[in-house]
């Protein structure tokens, strides 16, 4: 009898242990999705400014610009459509679709900023472009810390004695990784034509 | 944060070697420094027993002289290690001002310096750590960098003048992560701990390398006074001599006990930044520039295990805080064929930051102008702009701050204002934009306004600081009262500046304890609740759970000057009774079932002020 309450006892511990620390690594990687959403605003705002100084000097290549404009302004939505309910896969796949498209649209504007160089001289832009290099690391690096903390999470629930635990206390579904919106696409390597 | 527990182990390990070694040095100082003492006495032919035997029972002929000789260098070492570890035991801030370092300001326009800001930032978010101080060492053209401090709080990450123009950008982030992850291993405590244990057995040594390394600048400086830099030469060279074994001892220890953790450092530096090449790559830079990597400074020889690679070039190579260069490459790319090629001087921002180099050069003013109408380094989300930058400003956020404690009612507004308009450091036009956008605000972005505005006033001097409290106190209360908001801004910026170490007296009266809580949870009540009888069922709520009796007063007036006097009071309890407070306050807030902006603002206040954490703080409204 004292042996069954013994074992009931340890087992029960073992189970509030579990799920404390279910509970800190969610609040983890939710804390760190947070990190992320703080980059991505930062550089939602930093886009017009951008836009604003390049087109004092580019104005015939307009169709870059528009093309950052309407990714920025999509990009926006799709963070504000995510702070509607909670995180589940379907609306980080939109998010990162979304922040991808701006990612490449900013990569042409700067390709395309190369071929002027008064404009690359421009103190602002200079500003302006060390100010976005450091947002893209920032958000690398949130995205980096957001993934590390879901691999904890989603690697503890799926070991042995949690596995037990997890699902009955309203921890069964995965957390979703961040990716890339289109690895094959980002994978490819650019083309070169020559005529 | 996996292997966190296991770095802690690792570091205590460390530590008991440090101290095991330690021990052995002193031991062994100890037994040596017995011939001279023993020489001298045969020599003067007198029994020094006087001198080191002060207040000893004689234990006979042989043991007291050996007794009396320990006791004296114990306590001297003793008291050298204690003097050191109470100076370091304050921050990173003091070795990293004693080095020669200077703390970049957040709001600074050198495009370098503002990099490197950025760069630090970038990796405090790779590694969930809080932004530490960062400081640059000017005229040190070497590339090197350090991290200090003792607690993950008051750690400070600084780079020498060298690094920030020799390295890319890249290669300069995988510096920065190397010394966070000095921080995030527990390494800078170590390295506290071990600067202290070792000034015991090389202050002689170092007091007699600081003599020196002054007098070669006096001379360097003023040629036409050549007479006087001769002494202090001649003596720190004596100096130097005497303590020579001790230097060489610490020189040992720190070798045995730091070069592991340089390994592991970079280890950590390339999970952080996932480019081991990076890191490599800076590594390499310091192996192949022309001249010698090594630090002019005269307290650089105490802090030399601090560094990224190493500071001083020792006469011995096994002596070295260091592992060699070419063995971190290798570690770190195993593709690496060894060979150094002399690369020539100058810059390594080629593109981007050469632009920023070259316009910073033309023109200072314009750069400032520039970044300050593009906003984008210090915007602030959902704030004015305007307001944004003036919070950055150190001068401009006193102001701004005082902006913050203005009254809901009118005629004491304009008294305020009229005060403010005043001061002498306030622009007029700046002054009406920020208060066009100030009526717009929120509370929340208000108080979000108000911390960065701290951190700028933090920068202040002192007695910069003092004064502008004093001036804050004076306008905040009008005609004797005090509004509520007005009341919370105060009491933060008071905590926020003056900190734990005003050096009250706690209060250990119970009734005056008891007074103040209940004046606290009556003002809560009255704040929270607009009938009155659900202000005293809130009351008793909170009574209840304090296990205090305590007397409803009605809706009185003069609220806000009670919750004032009330927490002075309650700020002196220990931080257990503290949290139970906070707790009680939680339940009268929470009693009615919905919390107003009123409550919030007094609960934000209170558990900043208490420094107790509260879940309500988090769901300001906006």
């Amino acid at each position: 009898m004292t042996v069954l309450l013994i074992i009931l006892v340890v087992v029960a511990i073992a189970v509030v242990i579990i799920f404390n620390n279910l509970v800190q690594y969610k609040n983890e990687f939710q804390n760190a999705f947070a990190q992320i959403d703080v980059q991505l605003h930062r550089r939602h705002d930093l886009v017009p400014n951008l836009v604003a100084t390049a087109q004092a000097y580019l104005d015939h290549e307009n169709t870059t610009l528009k093309a950052v404009i309407a990714a920025r302004n999509q990009a926006v939505s799709a963070l504000q459509a995510l702070h509607q309910g909670n995180i589940d896969a379907t609306k980080l796949a939109q998010l990162a679709a979304s922040e991808g498209a701006l990612s490449s649209a900013l990569g042409a504007l700067q390709i395309s900023v190369e071929d002027y160089p008064d404009l690359k001289a421009d103190s602002t832009m200079a500003n302006l472009s060390e100010e976005l290099t450091s947002t893209e690391n920032r958000i690398a690096f949130a995205r980096q810390a957001y993934n590390d903390a879901v691999m904890q999470y989603n690697s503890f629930k799926q070991s042995f004695p949690p596995v037990l635990v997890a699902k009955m206390t309203g921890h069964g579904i995965d957390a979703p990784l961040l990716q890339l919106e289109d690895p094959q696409v980002q994978r490819q390597a650019p083309k070169v034509s020559f005529n | 944060m996996h292997n966190f527990f296991k770095h802690q182990r690792q570091a205590r390990r460390k530590t008991w070697l440090l101290v095991t070694l330690f021990v052995l040095a002193v031991t062994l100082l100890i037994a040596l420094a017995h011939w001279p003492i023993l020489w001298l006495m045969r020599v003067l032919d007198s029994d020094l027993y006087i001198l080191f035997n002060y207040g000893l029972q004689p234990l006979g002929e042989g043991s007291r002289i050996h007794l009396g000789v320990t006791f004296t260098i114990g306590t001297i070492i003793m008291s050298a290690v204690l003097y050191k570890y109470l100076q370091l035991r304050r921050g990173g801030h003091v070795i990293a001002q004693q080095l020669g370092g200077e703390q970049v300001q957040s709001n600074c326009y050198d495009p370098l310096h503002r990099l490197l800001l950025n760069v630090v930032e970038e990796v405090a978010i790779a590694a969930r750590m809080p932004v530490p101080g960062v400081y640059v060492l000017k005229n040190q053209p070497s590339i090197n960098a350090f991290a200090a401090g003792y607690h993950r709080q008051d750690s400070v990450i600084a780079v020498t003048q060298g690094a920030l123009r020799l390295l890319s950008r890249e290669q300069l982030q995988a510096v920065v992560a190397h010394e966070f992850s000095h921080i995030r291993h527990g390494d800078v405590r170590l390295n506290v701990r071990m600067t202290a244990l070792l000034f015991g057995i090389t202050f002689i040594g170092q007091a007699g390398e600081n003599l020196i390394h002054g007098a070669m600048y006096a001379s360097r400086g003023q040629n036409q006074r050549g007479d006087g830099a001769g002494l202090p030469a001649i003596v720190g060279l004596i100096l130097t001599l005497f303590g020579w074994l001790g230097t060489q001892l610490g020189d040992a220890i720190k070798a045995l006990v730091c070069r592991q953790r340089e390994y592991l450092a970079d280890a950590g530096a390339a999970e952080l930044t996932r480019a081991p090449y990076d890191l490599a790559q800076a590594l390499l830079v310091i192996a192949e520039s022309p001249r010698k990597n090594t630090l002019r400074q005269s307290n650089a020889h105490l802090y030399s295990h601090l560094f990224f690679s190493d500071a001083l070039s020792p006469w011995l190579s096994w002596l070295s805080t260091h592992p060699p260069l070419s063995k971190r490459i290798r570690a770190l790319d195993p593709s690496w064929d060894g060979m150094l090629t002399e690369r020539p001087r100058g810059h390594a921002h080629a593109t981007v930051h050469g632009a920023m180099m070259a316009a910073h050069e033309q023109s200072l003013l314009q750069v400032a102008r520039h970044q300050r109408n593009s906003e984008n380094q210090i915007k602030l989300e959902g704030i004015d702009a305007n307001l944004g930058y003036l919070a950055h400003e150190p001068v401009d956020a006193q102001w701004l701050v005082m902006m913050l404690c203005l009254h809901q009612d009118w005629q004491q507004r304009q008294t305020q204002l009229r005060q403010i308009v005043a001061l002498p450091y306030v622009d007029a036009f700046k002054f009406d934009q920020a208060e066009a956008s100030l009526a717009g605000l929120g509370m929340s972005k208000k108080l979000m306004l108000l911390e960065v505005a701290i951190g700028a006033l933090r920068c202040l001097p002192l007695h910069g600081q003092r004064e502008f409290l004093a001036k804050l106190k004076n306008i905040v209360v009008v005609d004797g009262s005090l509004d509520l908001n007005a009341w919370s801004f105060y009491e933060l910026s008071v905590h926020a500046l003056s900190g734990a170490n005003s050096g009250t007296i706690g209060q250990f009266n119970r009734k005056i304890i008891a007074k103040a809580c209940e004046q606290l949870l009556n003002a809560l009540a009255s704040f929270g609740h607009s009938d009155e009888q659900q202000q005293a069922t809130a009351l008793n709520a909170a009574s209840e759970a304090l296990q205090l009796p305590m007397r409803y007063y009605g809706d009185a007036q003069c609220q806000v000057t009670r919750l004032q006097r009330a927490l002075s009071i309650v700020k002196t309890l220990p931080q257990a009774k503290k949290q139970v407070l906070i707790q009680a306050c939680q339940l009268c807030i929470s009693h009615d079932g919905e919390i107003n902006e009123a409550e919030q603002v007094i609960l934000y206040t209170l558990a900043a002020c208490l420094n107790v954490d509260s879940e309500v703080v988090s769901r300001l409204p906006g």
